[in-house]
């Protein structure tokens, strides 16, 4: 029997990640595919899935952060302290 | 005139002369002095008037003044010898100085006399021994003399012959008829001294007193009146009326009224007015006075010289005033309306900044507005996106969950193997003996196969 493989880490981004999650949904979804590579893949899938959730929870907290300072932002605001 | 040389027998109401032996009659000097002096004295047994014109006039250091009356006529001159003693002379002095000392005995003077005639042996004259004076006699004489002389003078066209001459703007030279040395010539030169202006004076010495002052003070004006002079000056100090005799004599008032040159006269004191004075050009009424009108004259030019110039400096002077008044008007035009200017620049660049203030802040609270809306609008859209993607995530999860055989293992499916790891999918695949390997969710089981019993397939 063969041990299920570490999937391996994602290489590139989001889109990249999701594209990768339609490949591999596309190809477990086929009742042909072997019961050993349906686990491969639904690892492979579930750390995509991981990878998306963090980038997009990432960017969640990017935005909520950028936008705050946006709508609190003021205009003629002194420039920001330094030093 | 009586002929007084006349010889001849003696009168017979004279004292007998005593006998010579001749036969005839002879007096002695003194016989003859004496009678002489008899007869006179009772021919003229009291004080007699007599007029004439004062000649050789003497004061010896015995106090008595001699002098001679003298008449002129066209038969000749008579001379009578007058003789003021010491203690008379007293009285003739009071009477002088009661006239206001405007006569005095001096050669030339016409005088009217009181005294006793008498026979001067001792010189063998007939003498006037004088006892009293007319003074208003002599000033009357004179008065008229001088009247009939203007009057003479206007008859010949010559009273303003002299007046008549232009005067030199400038008469800078001037010619002097004085008497060197005298206080007139010191009073007139120190006048024009005095002046800042350069007279060149040329002093002609005369007597300005006497019998020979008319001919002298004559003689000197026709003199200068053919030299190179502006002006001829004719200057004496005051004295008694009798002393200024000789500017009323007509010699003199010829010369200045035939004088080529202007004559200017300074004689006597203020209230003297001689002939002179009535044809000069110019007739002041002291030497000094006379330096004064020449300073005067030349002034007067100067003046006129120097207004011109004055008057241009002044135009000059006022057109630089008016000029700057004018530059200091526009001045203050210009720094008014500059100021206007600049607080209605001012005014508009404070309007323009608060219009800028005002729309700059306008701008940027739309901006401020526009920026919160955009990213409230990027916040949300980006949350929708997001969230979208999560569930697509959990979509594509659920897909994944439900291909996962985890899951159907968890609800009792199983995975069978062979000894060769390979899937088994069909009974026809097995046969009894077989070893197989189960996978169950909690682990794996190995059964071997006893039998098999295909089912046909719903």
């Amino acid at each position: 029997m063969t041990t299920p493989t570490t999937p391996d880490p994602v290489l590139g981004g989001y889109a990249e990640a999701v594209a990768e999650l339609e490949e591999i949904l596309r190809e477990i979804e086929d009742d042909d595919v072997d019961v050993d590579v349906l686990a491969t893949r639904v690892t492979r899938a579930a750390t995509l899935i991981d990878f998306c959730r963090d980038r997009i929870l990432s960017a969640r907290t990017a935005v909520d952060d950028a936008t705050a300072a946006l709508e609190g932002a003021d205009p003629l605001g002194d420039p920001p302290a330094t030093g | 005139m009586a002929d007084h040389t006349a010889g001849g027998e003696p009168d017979e109401a004279l004292p007998p002369g005593r006998p010579d032996g001749t036969g005839s009659q002879t007096w002695s000097v003194c016989e003859l002095s004496d009678a002489i002096g008899d007869r006179v004295r009772a021919a003229f047994p009291s004080d007699v008037w007599v007029r004439g014109e004062i000649h050789d006039l003497s004061r010896p250091a015995s106090g008595h003044v001699y002098f001679s009356l003298v008449e002129d006529t066209d038969a000749g001159r008579a001379r009578l010898s007058v003789m003021l003693r010491a203690k008379d002379k007293m009285r003739v002095n009071r009477l002088l100085r009661r006239a206001g000392g405007r006569v005095r005995m001096t050669d030339g003077t016409e005088v009217r006399i009181r005294g006793r005639l008498d026979f001067y042996a001792p010189r063998g004259q007939l003498q006037l021994r004088m006892a009293s004076i007319d003074p208003a006699f002599t000033l009357g004489q004179l008065a008229v003399a001088r009247a009939e002389l203007v009057d003479r003078l206007r008859n010949e066209g010559l009273l303003d012959a002299n007046r008549r001459l232009p005067l030199a703007m400038l008469p800078l030279r001037i010619g002097v008829v004085t008497s060197s040395g005298s206080a007139a010539e010191a009073d007139l030169l120190d006048e024009l001294d005095r002046s800042p202006y350069a007279f060149d004076v040329r002093v002609v010495d005369v007597r300005v007193q006497g019998i020979e002052a008319p001919g002298s003070v004559a003689a000197a004006i026709t003199w200068l009146g053919d030299r190179d002079v502006d002006v001829v000056v004719v200057v004496r100090g005051g004295g008694a009326t009798t002393d200024l005799a000789a500017f009323d004599h007509e010699l003199v008032a010829r010369a200045i009224a035939n004088c080529p040159h202007p004559v200017v006269s300074g004689v006597g004191h203020e209230t003297d007015r001689s002939v002179a004075d009535e044809v000069a050009h110019h007739a002041a009424k002291t030497p000094t006075a006379a330096g004064q009108l020449l300073v005067g004259v030349v002034a007067d030019a100067h003046r006129a010289a120097e207004e011109p110039f004055a008057a241009i400096v002044a135009g000059a002077d006022r057109s630089v005033r008016r000029a700057g008044d004018e530059l200091r008007r526009s001045a203050a035009r210009a720094s008014t309306a500059a100021s206007a200017a600049t607080r209605s620049e001012l005014s508009r660049v404070d309007g323009l900044g608060h219009r800028v203030a005002v729309v700059a802040g306008a701008e940027l609270g739309r901006a401020q507005t526009w920026t919160a809306d955009s990213a409230r609008r990027l916040r949300s859209s980006t949350r929708r996106a997001l969230d979208d993607r999560d569930r697509h995530l959990d979509f594509l999860g659920a897909r994944v969950s439900v291909a996962d055989p985890g899951r159907a293992m968890a609800r009792g499916w199983s995975i069978t193997r062979r000894d060769d790891g390979t899937l088994v999918r069909s009974v026809d695949e097995l046969v009894s003996g077989t070893t197989i390997h189960t996978t169950v969710a909690d682990g794996t089981v190995a059964s071997t196969i006893t039998e098999t019993d295909a089912e046909p397939t719903p």
